[in-house]
């Protein structure tokens, strides 16, 4: 019942991650003197490379967390001791 | 490690709290300083990798780190849904200032428990 819960809740995500705006991909040009110029005015982050990894570029925190999940996971999964001591 | 020495557990239980309120530092900061969440959570797992060389009895609960750790990844993705792809254009500075606060600590906190768990679980299973 919870893994269906849970198989619901990613797709819910899913589904609203792909029906989000996005920009044409024309306008996305010289992307490097824009993240240098707005960073600031976009995100209030003083700090750029906070400001790209959590503003800009989010999908690659998604799927860095969720690397060091499916790390985590493949540990226990191969370990050939139970989890008790 | 049969017998503990105290040498260790005298010097580096002395440095047990400067390292948790660095990395807690750290990854607070993250948005104005060098650092931020991923880097704040490795320095906090060393916090609980002195734990484990300081104390003598060498129980931890791992059941609650997985948990925790899979709980704060669903709540990472809602919020990172719901702030960055939606909402993102209505929000005043001082909120986006809180979105990056917040994102930091649950980044942090999660990475803390993975880097745990990965240690534990080799030191305590796979050593046999």
């Amino acid at each position: 019942m919870r893994r269906k819960l849970i198989a619901v809740f990613m797709l819910i995500v899913f589904i609203m991650i792909i029906t989000s705006k996005v920009m044409p991909l024309e306008t996305a040009k010289d992307l490097k003197d824009y993240y240098i110029k707005y960073f600031i005015i976009d995100t209030a982050a003083f700090n750029s490379v906070t400001a790209i990894y959590l503003n800009y570029r989010v999908f690659d925190t998604l799927f860095e967390t969720l690397l060091l999940l499916i790390s985590v996971i493949g540990i226990i999964y191969f370990s050939r001791h139970e989890g008790d001591y | 490690m049969k017998d503990y020495s105290q040498l260790l557990q005298k010097t580096i239980g002395f440095l047990y709290p400067f390292i948790i309120i660095f990395g807690l530092y750290i990854i607070i900061n993250g948005h104005k300083t060098p650092g931020g969440g991923f880097q704040g959570g490795a320095i906090l797992a060393s916090g609980f990798i002195i734990n484990y060389l300081v104390t003598s009895q060498k129980t931890l609960n791992l059941k609650v780190l997985t948990r925790l750790e899979k709980l704060l990844y669903l709540s990472i993705i809602v919020f990172v849904v719901i702030c960055v792809l939606y909402i993102n254009a209505s929000l005043s500075v001082k909120a986006k200032e809180i979105y990056l606060v917040i994102m930091n600590i649950f980044i942090g906190i999660k990475v803390c428990c993975g880097l745990s768990v990965v240690f534990f679980r080799f030191i305590l299973f796979e050593s046999r």
